[in-house]
């Protein structure tokens, strides 16, 4: 699992870690089943707090990405698949977005208006 | 051009098929000898004297596993690399054994039955020194036989695809945290291997003996702590370099991030590459090998390699390159 943060970056460390693990899932590297690594490992490995990485976990748990098991830890939810399978339809419309000359955030804003009708 | 050179049809027929044709003949010729030797006959001596015994029709079933499906499981076990297009020392040598194998055991059980036909009582056996430098003496000769037969296996080599470090941004940290594993069969056969130990164990301390019972049951404990700490191994690619630790912490092994020359994705065959699967040493090279397929691959400054297979090796790879590029110019 890859996970990219910026310590610089306006967006709190623990979006930033869950924003990672999302994009690992919409790219279908993290099956549905796969365990995350321990909390611990990804924050001796980002050199940041546990606790950030603990948040970011409890934040994929809220939407439902991932399930905290006794004993297994945190495991990618059978949602993972779905959102895997939305990724085409998120290329292809940030594809015809861009040949439209749209920005990325406009189109953030317009899908996120969307959702939200 | 290795495809084409019938190593495959080869190492069938000298570690499957002969051996199966062979011990399929030694199970005939006992079955064949069943009247005319005594029951029970001898199957085990000490010096010249027999001190074992069994009932004959034990012995084609023994010669069946021990003579027929062990040497054909071991000759068979390299058929599948081989097919791949891998060559190497072990693919060439383990057809050859297996072969060698089924010949000492076929001419020691049909041998040991044959020279107790007639007798009355099977103590009376004369000693089984003759027939086992019989039996050493053939298996050489066909495991030799065997491994000439074979053509000869020039190892593969695989390229070595170097890694693209991924872009970062300045003050960006970018880490790779995964895991290398067995494939679920593999993983399945050992967990099967510890669960047999430990009813064996249990079998002991019921009704067994209890000096084999305390030796069975070590065993068993010391096959479940190996199994725990050597089939999964945590991987994790970060600003100090590539970790590798098993799962119950009790093996480590690093790579500072200073410390490395070059990063690379290879394809890796644990037995014509390692000579089989875990952590293996080689000349040049320490690796994890927990299955075929992609693999990182880290060359030291000294020039040493350090392998792990990951299923997604290339992005650990581009992680670990990044990263050693920025300690690189922090040196300078």
């Amino acid at each position: 699992m890859l996970l990219r943060i910026d310590p610089e970056s306006s967006a709190a460390l623990y979006d930033q870690i869950a924003g990672s693990v999302r994009r690992e899932v919409a790219a279908g590297r993290l099956p549905a089943g796969e365990r995350l690594p321990s909390a611990r490992d990804v924050a001796e490995a980002l050199d940041v707090n546990l606790h950030t990485v603990l948040k970011a976990y409890q934040q994929l748990r809220d939407e439902g990405l991932v399930e905290m098991r006794r004993g297994r830890g945190a495991v990618v939810s059978a949602r993972a698949d779905a959102l895997a399978e939305l990724r085409a339809d998120a290329a292809a419309l940030a594809a015809r977005a861009r040949s439209l000359g749209v920005s990325g955030e406009t189109l953030a804003a317009l899908v996120r208006a969307a959702a939200e009708d | 051009m290795a495809e084409n050179d019938g190593a495959y049809g080869r190492a069938m027929t000298v570690g499957v098929v002969a051996p199966a044709l062979l011990c399929a003949g030694a199970v005939v010729a006992l079955l064949a000898m069943l009247g005319d030797v005594p029951d029970p006959v001898a199957t085990h001596w000490s010096g010249s004297e027999p001190d074992g015994f069994a009932s004959p029709t034990l012995v084609p079933v023994m010669t069946g596993l021990v003579g027929g499906v062990l040497p054909i499981a071991l000759g068979a076990s390299v058929l599948r690399s081989i097919r791949r297009g891998e060559r190497g020392f072990v693919l060439r040598m383990l057809p050859a054994v297996a072969l060698g194998l089924s010949v000492l055991m076929s001419v020691l059980m049909v041998g040991s039955i044959a020279m107790q036909r007639g007798l009355a009582d099977a103590a009376d056996a004369p000693s089984v020194l003759p027939v086992l430098a019989w039996g050493l003496g053939a298996s050489l000769v066909a495991g030799a036989a065997g491994w000439l037969v074979q053509p000869r296996h020039v190892p593969t080599v695989h390229e070595a695809a170097p890694a693209q470090p991924i872009a970062l941004a300045p003050g960006e940290r970018a880490v790779w945290v995964g895991r290398s594993e067995m494939r679920p069969a593999a993983l399945a056969a050992i967990i099967a291997g510890v669960a047999v130990a430990a009813i064996a164990a249990v079998a002991n301390w019921v009704v067994g003996d209890t000096a084999v019972a305390i030796i069975v049951t070590a065993l068993a404990v010391l096959l479940a702590v190996l199994a725990a700490s050597l089939t999964v191994f945590h991987v994790r690619a970060d600003a100090s370099g590539l970790t590798v630790r098993s799962a119950a912490r009790i093996i480590r092994m690093r790579v500072p991030a200073a410390d490395v020359a070059s990063v690379a994705v290879i394809q890796v065959s644990g037995l014509s590459q390692f000579g089989g699967y875990g952590i293996r040493q080689i000349p040049g090279a320490t690796a994890v090998v927990m299955r075929s397929g992609p693999a990182l691959e880290v060359t030291r400054r000294s020039g040493r390699r350090f392998v792990v297979t990951l299923d997604d090796a290339a992005m650990a790879a581009a992680v670990l390159a990044a990263v050693a590029e920025v300690a690189d110019a922090a040196q300078d």
